[in-house]
């Protein structure tokens, strides 16, 4: 008897399992449609562009995001480290570095940031909301140092216009960046849910000191998942920097709660434990397609927040009663 | 069903002619004057003991004895001052759980350590997981935790490896859990207590499985509190107390009234106080109460000065008729009633002011906040009696702790210490004072000695009998037999939601009362059910 209980269950709960993959996706769709019909200037190849374009910088930090909500942690600095990365390579370029160079500090500086969270929470042990809440504040800082509050561009130095490439160029119509998402996207996603180094992430987040226990090196875990969230926001920095050409004191501010919200509503647990890179960026697309959906109505900026917070909200409701179906 | 647990039983005695016989085999851990001093406590103080290939080898002493830090020492997870520990004859030194686990060393936990989201076979494969260039080979990773699985037989049946844990029974995760060591090669397994979340029948398929693989020349330490389950499958006793190692013993040369005083370092008196004398008049009254699919038509009285006990297996429907009578879980109809009055309760608030108690069975999941202090927890229920225009009042706080300190022998230092500073037992004691505290008519304690040891529990007996006679009315629902038997002057036996009667005085045995819940089987076997 108990044999038979434990199968239904199981079916049960594989089937939960898709609705919930299926039913992002499903809102996603009735979306698409709504903003067919709202405009036509929605599927014109210019808007799904700009869209894409938007999204992807931030989609590339959600990938790394979602290790870390699996580790059942966050980092609420990838926004302030995207800037920062921008703000260096900008000051560093505009000093006769070449901008080849100045791209890898940048991303070196993102690497760097991840390493001291990932050490203070992982071998120190602090907590994550602090630290990283910490490091989002000391980046932050060091940018309005570096900009003085204002912005600054890129002079038109040798190579520039390459770099630039990258952010803004198309191939065959194609943008680029939208290009490098995509196959950052790709490959984290399988990564993560198929690769045994990922899959101790998935044992840290799901019990801790069983995870210690069975031999796994928890610290060390949780050390690169910060590291990793702190290299693709260094990676995303520099990104932003090519599409735009200047960074501001503002270049990034905000965007761990657009990621964070993002990889919740794709269904990423915030207990950790579960979650795919898919979800995540399913998440990241729908929540700009409705931001795109709002423009395109002349809704407000204000309002877009709201509507915002309601979606995220929304998610985590949703989260709880399928739980709560299983148990 | 129940024969066969009486098979067992027959079997157990002969046992120990087979077992004379696995005694001979050769010695594969040895651990030699083993030291251990935390900050403050010397946990091991020179420590020996040996293991045999096919041995069952039980591990006993009180809560802080220093088993578990032995243990720890096994299998990596602290290191040991001095001391030396030799595998099948070479020394070993392990410095984390990883060294231990590929010397074929497994630990089974106490609370199931599993990551309740992922797979079987991720569980299973935790430390060593199958992979082809560096991704996850699930095909592989199933089919290799389908062949471990299939060595329990039945018990590993259903058990699907690709089904996340969460899914499991109790029992299938234990089975998962031992699953992962075997999937390491270990040569040795140790396990820590775990028939304390198992029922009877699943814990009879444990012991199958654990003794099968004794047969197969596993060497086995068993850590447990209960002494007919391992003078019913150990063949070895190491009794520690305090930190040094006591005696170590075969099971079919000793008592267990020996092994307890041993373990306690004096003679216990009997586990039990003496019964009621004289019962007091009728306290609380419930009748035909009801809430399906739990239970219903269920009707009983309690008396002062009396101890009453709510027996059956477990999922007969005991803890949900407590709860109900004590306001947490609502019922569909029936009448409860208090010193001849009916009382409603809504909720457990409620219930509480009225006058009647309820002890949660999980202390560490819903009974006590352990990482708040002691006088915290104990103002918890009735934080309006210890305030005074709405700011806490220390003083009377650590009055009335002080004053069950002393009532209830409970062991701490000072107030404020946090409740997880406090062994089992301890916490236990602080639990029910916490209860008792709220100065109730009826308490109804469910499982009021899980999990903690044998010197605890003989104080919390005595503790329920002074209660009862000083005029409360204790209802007891617990899953060992023996203490149901030994503590109660009656009990009203449950099967299946439904009483089926009581039992008292001279006719309160546990023969009587598993005659009574296999007849009642077997009426509901012949009508169909």
């Amino acid at each position: 008897m108990l044999n038979k209980n434990g199968l239904t269950e199981n079916l049960n709960l594989q089937k939960i399992k898709s609705v919930k993959e299926l039913s992002v996706s499903v809102v996603l769709c009735v979306l698409l449609l709504f903003a067919s019909l709202i405009s036509p200037a929605f599927f014109s190849g210019a808007n799904l562009k700009t869209t894409a374009v938007g999204f992807s910088c931030n989609g590339i930090i959600a990938i790394a995001m979602t290790l870390a909500l699996v580790s059942g942690g966050f980092d609420l600095s990838v926004g302030s480290i995207l800037g920062l990365s921008s703000i260096s390579v900008v000051v560093l370029a505009n000093s006769g570095v070449p901008i080849g160079i100045a791209g890898l500090f940048g991303c070196l500086v993102g690497v760097l940031c991840g390493l001291i969270n990932g050490f203070l929470i992982g071998y120190v042990k602090l907590n994550a909301f602090i630290t990283t809440l910490g490091m989002q504040q000391m980046a932050r800082g060091l940018i309005y140092v570096l900009t003085n509050g204002g912005s600054v561009g890129l002079k038109p130095e040798a190579g520039v216009n390459a770099f630039r490439f990258i952010g803004s160029g198309t191939v065959g119509g194609f943008p680029v960046l939208v290009i490098v998402f995509l196959v950052f996207s790709v490959l984290g996603d399988i990564v993560v849910r198929k690769s045994s180094i990922a899959r101790n992430v998935f044992f840290v987040g799901s019990n801790e000191k069983t995870a210690m226990l069975s031999g796994i090196n928890t610290k060390f875990v949780k050390m690169m998942v910060y590291t990793l969230t702190g290299t693709l926001s260094g990676i995303a920095g520099v990104l932003t920097l090519s599409r735009f050409g200047t960074a501001t004191a503002s270049t990034g501010s905000g965007v761990e709660m657009t990621v964070i919200s993002a990889a919740v509503v794709g269904g990423v647990s915030l207990s950790g434990g579960k979650g795919t890179v898919a979800g995540a960026i399913i998440g990241i697309i729908l929540l700009s397609i409705i931001t795109n959906i709002l423009v395109i109505m002349n809704v407000s900026v204000h309002w877009q927040n709201f509507i915002t917070g309601m979606i995220l909200i929304l998610a985590i409701i949703f989260d709880a009663l399928s739980n709560r179906k299983r148990h | 069903m129940y024969v066969n647990k009486h098979l067992q039983n027959f079997t157990n005695i002969y046992g120990h002619l087979y077992r004379r016989k696995k005694m001979q085999g050769n010695c594969i851990l040895e651990m030699t004057d083993i030291e251990k001093r935390f900050e403050g406590t010397h946990a091991l103080k020179g420590v020996s003991a040996a293991l045999r290939k096919g041995e069952i080898h039980a591990l006993v002493g009180e809560n802080g004895a220093g088993k578990s830090t032995l243990m720890n020492i096994v299998s990596g997870v602290i290191r040991p001052d001095a001391g030396k520990m030799y595998m099948a004859g070479k020394e070993v030194h392990f410095s984390c759980p990883n060294e231990a686990q590929a010397a074929g060393i497994g630990f089974v936990h106490q609370e199931l350590a599993l990551c309740h989201d992922l797979s079987v076979g991720n569980n299973i494969f935790i430390s060593h997981l199958p992979n082809k260039h560096g991704f996850v080979n699930t095909e592989v990773l199933n089919r290799k935790s389908r062949e471990i699985i299939g060595k329990f037989g039945k018990s590993g049946q259903g058990i699907d490896p690709a089904a996340p844990v969460s899914s499991l029974s109790v029992a299938q995760q234990q089975i998962v859990e031992i699953a992962k060591a075997l999937s390491m090669d270990c040569r040795v397994l140790i396990f820590d207590e775990p028939t304390s979340s198992l029922n009877e029948e699943e814990a009879a398929e444990l012991f199958a499985v654990i003794k099968k693989l004794a047969a197969g020349g596993m060497a086995v330490f068993y850590i447990s509190h209960k002494m007919d389950e391992i003078f019913s499958q150990c063949d070895v006793i190491t009794i520690l107390r305090d930190g040094s190692l006591i005696e170590t013993v075969r099971v079919s040369d000793v008592s267990s009234e020996y092994v307890v005083s041993k373990m306690v370092g004096r003679e216990l008196g009997s586990l039990y106080p003496g019964k009621s004398v004289n019962r007091g008049e009728e306290m609380l009254r419930v009748e035909d109460l009801s809430r399906s699919p739990k239970f219903r038509g269920i009707s009983f009285s309690t008396y002062k000065k009396e101890i009453l006990g709510l027996c059956g297996l477990v999922g007969a429907g005991r803890s949900e008729i407590a709860r109900a009578v004590c306001g947490i879980d609502r019922i569909d109809r029936g009448r409860i009633l208090l010193e001849g009055r009916q009382v409603n309760v809504r909720s457990c608030k409620e219930a509480a002011n009225a006058g009647i108690c309820y002890l949660t069975e999980d202390r560490k999941a819903d009974g006590l906040f352990l990482d708040m202090s002691l006088s915290e927890n104990m103002i918890a229920p009735q934080l309006n009696r210890f305030s005074s225009h709405g700011f806490i009042s220390g003083k009377k706080i650590s009055d009335v702790l002080m004053y069950y300190k002393k009532l209830m022998r409970v062991k701490f230092s000072e107030p404020q210490q946090p409740m997880k500073s406090l062994s089992g037992g301890n916490q236990q004691k602080l639990m029910i004072a916490k209860i008792i505290a709220m100065h109730p008519k009826v308490v109804f304690l469910d499982e009021p000695t899980r999990g903690i040891d044998v010197g605890a529990k003989a104080e919390i007996h005595s503790l329920l009998r002074e209660l009862s006679d000083k005029g409360i009315s204790v209802v007891v629902i617990s899953s060992e037999m023996p203490e149901t038997v030994g503590i109660c002057d009656r009990v009203v036996i449950i099967n299946n939601g439904t009483k089926i009667g009581e039992l008292s005085g001279k006719d309160l045995t546990q023969e009587r009362i598993i005659s009574k819940i296999s007849a009642a089987d077997e009426v509901m076997v012949k009508g169909g059910l």
